[in-house]
């Protein structure tokens, strides 16, 4: 097997026990990013030269036996909105193409602190606004499975390099649903935790209230590890919760890797046994394709197998989340953006009069379309006059779709449906029509507005190759919940690893969920297609 | 033109918003954005559809709900007035896009028969 196609878990367990070196996990990395960046397109920034330095670094501390972590070695990409020292931090915008920042975020701290390697910034929307990562400065990311499709967004630069094993991990970060819609696209799985979980401090700010950055992997274990160091309680974010035990939060880290190790040592039988699983029917009407549908549905009936309780419901309120998500979220964009005035970082026009003027100039260059429909909705629903019909209209609605979700909690353990309406659109289908791509947010964006956990999962492929995604939600807090019953659900599948990874000859190949098995062409083994 | 672009056109139906050349005006002073003839159309029309979009919401009873704005209650942090941040400035001035002596330079933003005034009305 090629070195870029283990987990992160086996390549730093191989580097632990010297079969392997952090610097030749590194190479393998960037000799893949060769192959295929010239199409691809999932980083910003490569950097190279400093990545072979950290696992230089690094090497000599775990020689030294000083770095034992289940993570050390590996290398990371991370979305371009989280500030890296000295690395540039462009936010896929021309406004911030040259900037540098002078300090590094505390998501990607931890990071360098468990002794990971940072390979590079990812490709994403433009302040992290779209679905498709096409309003990125730098140009499209494309979708590994099939070039002619979008990787989804914004973190779409982050799932593509994990699906094409240019980086065995990734962070990203959602607003909306921004690591799990293009996990979904890239059959790639991402969580994005209860908020306050992961420190935003050093995140490029688009809605504060919504942000949340969260991992990016090929399995849950890899999630999970990855959440595990990410996670905790920082003071230089005001809005991070605390680990004392109150709110629901063990004392001492959150350990959700260990919990899965425990139920793998148990044998994972029957391991869902009494979990409450609801299905918000509501989630599968009108726009769900119909292969979504059937795929999401065949991963319900795996789990009612490993002895979940699944049933349907009625989740209240879902056709109000995206018009309260986007007053809300481009209210506190227009605010966070704000600070980008050509003054102490970032673009400033060459020619102007005056310090308004400059302002002007500065942004209107500075920022793409997608970022100017924003700011203005955001700086229209605040201003006086609307402020009470559209923002705090807006907020309260958002309490009501609380409430909604707190009534679902009452009676199950975990939400489950699709993460997206369809697989990938293609390339250029998105932007022409903004609301119909909002649209395509519906069933994540709820999930940011009451500040839920929420991972999406690989469950299928499409007739055209491209994979489907399902979402799981829980209570806040609830993010050990969603990782066990997502690692029961990921050990009845085989896996498929993406056709653009792989520089061997593909091997025999079989669906992604062994008991349901729809017909589906791509999945027949090689040697008999011959 | 492409697809989509075709297809648009002949799906429009004008936005039920219709937002004034005075509005958008005042949109991009709040928002601090310089519209050329043509983003300041577009921007009219789609703020007008993403309004139209967003009246859904009126079809919800809010009355009597407090609007919420975090989910967990937020109390203020505090810590001790200590600085434990080194000298910054070096590494501030560096993405700086004009400096002038360790500062940032931006253009005058006090007229030369202000500042004068207000040089005098100090002493």
């Amino acid at each position: 097997m090629e070195l870029t196609a283990l987990t992160a878990a086996a390549l730093a367990e191989k580097i632990q026990k010297k079969e392997l070196t952090a610097k030749a996990a590194v190479q393998a990395c960037l000799q893949q990013m060769r192959r295929l960046e010239p199409e691809l397109n999932s980083f910003v920034t490569i950097d190279e030269k400093g990545a072979l330095a950290q696992a230089e670094e690094v090497q000599q501390k775990i020689d030294a036996g000083e770095l034992t972590g289940p993570l050390a070695g590996v290398p990371i990409a991370l979305k371009d909105n989280l500030c890296t020292e000295g690395l540039r931090t462009t936010c896929s915008s021309r406004m911030l193409e040259q900037f540098t920042p002078g300090y590094t975020a505390e998501a990607v701290r931890r990071l360098q602190k468990a002794g990971m390697i940072i390979l590079g910034k990812t490709n994403m929307d433009e302040f992290a606004m779209g679905s498709t990562t096409e309003t990125s400065y730098f140009g499209a990311t494309k979708n590994p499975w099939n070039l002619a499709h979008v990787p989804g967004g914004s973190s779409g630069g982050s799932c593509a390099a994990v699906a094409a094993e240019e980086c065995f991990l990734a962070l990203g970060s959602d607003t909306g649903g921004s690591i799990r819609q293009p996990s979904a696209f890239c059959g790639v799985t991402g969580i994005k935790p209860t908020y306050g979980t992961v420190s935003r401090y050093g995140l490029i700010a688009y809605g504060s209230s919504l942000d949340q950055i969260g991992p990016i992997a090929r399995d849950v274990m890899d999630c999970a590890l990855l959440l595990d160091v990410i996670a905790g309680w920082d003071a230089k974010d005001s809005t991070s919760i605390r680990q004392d035990g109150a709110g629901g939060m063990p004392p001492g880290g959150y350990g959700f890797a260990e919990a899965l190790r425990a139920e793998e040592a148990a044998g994972m039988v029957k391991c869902l046994q009494g979990l409450r699983i609801g299905i918000p029917r509501d989630y599968f009407g009108q726009g769900l394709d119909p292969e979504v549908k059937t795929s999401v549905l065949a991963a319900a009936q795996t789990l009612a197998c490993l002895g979940a309780e699944v049933e349907e419901f009625h989740l209240g309120l879902v056709d109000y989340a995206i018009p309260a998500y986007y007053v809300i979220a481009c209210a506190e964009a227009s605010s966070n953006l704000a600070r980008f005035d050509g003054v102490k970082y970032g673009h400033r026009a060459a020619a102007y009069e005056g310090l308004h003027q400059m302002y002007k100039r500065t942004r209107s260059e500075g920022f793409g379309p997608e970022v100017k429909r924003r700011i203005m909705l955001g700086a229209f629903v605040l201003s006086s006059g609307y402020y009470d019909a559209y923002y705090l209209k807006a907020l309260r609605t958002k309490a009501l779709i609380k409430q909604e979700f707190d009534k679902a909690f009452a009676r199950y353990d975990l939400l489950l449906g699709p993460t997206a309406p369809t697989t990938a659109p293609r390339l250029g289908e998105s932007l022409a029509d903004p609301i119909q791509m909002y649209l395509g947010d519906v069933y994540t964006v709820a999930v940011n507005l009451a500040g839920l956990p929420s991972m999406s999962l690989s469950c299928g492929i499409d007739p055209a190759g491209l994979p489907i995604g399902l979402q799981l939600i829980a209570d806040c807090f609830g993010e050990s919940r969603l990782l066990r019953a997502a690692y029961a659900l990921e050990q009845t599948r085989t896996e498929r690893r993406c056709p653009l990874a792989q520089t061997e000859q593909p091997g025999a190949e079989q669906t992604i969920f062994a008991p349901a098995g729809p017909s589906d062409a791509g999945s027949e083994p090689a040697e008999r297609s011959e | 033109m492409s697809q989509q672009e075709k297809e648009r056109n002949v799906q429009a139906v004008p936005p039920k918003h219709v937002i004034s050349d005075d509005t958008i005006e005042y949109v991009g002073i709040l928002a601090k954005l310089d519209l050329s003839e043509q983003e300041r159309e577009q921007a009219k029309e789609d703020m007008g559809r993403m309004l139209d979009y967003i009246d859904k919401l009126n079809a919800l009873n809010t009355k009597d709900v407090e609007p919420m704005t975090h989910i967990f209650p937020l109390e203020n942090v505090f810590r001790e007035d200590r600085i434990t941040n080194g000298d910054g400035r070096q590494a501030a001035l560096k993405n700086a896009p004009v400096q002038k002596n360790g500062s940032f330079q931006v253009p005058k933003t006090v007229d030369d028969d202000r500042a004068a005034r207000v040089k005098v009305s100090g002493q």
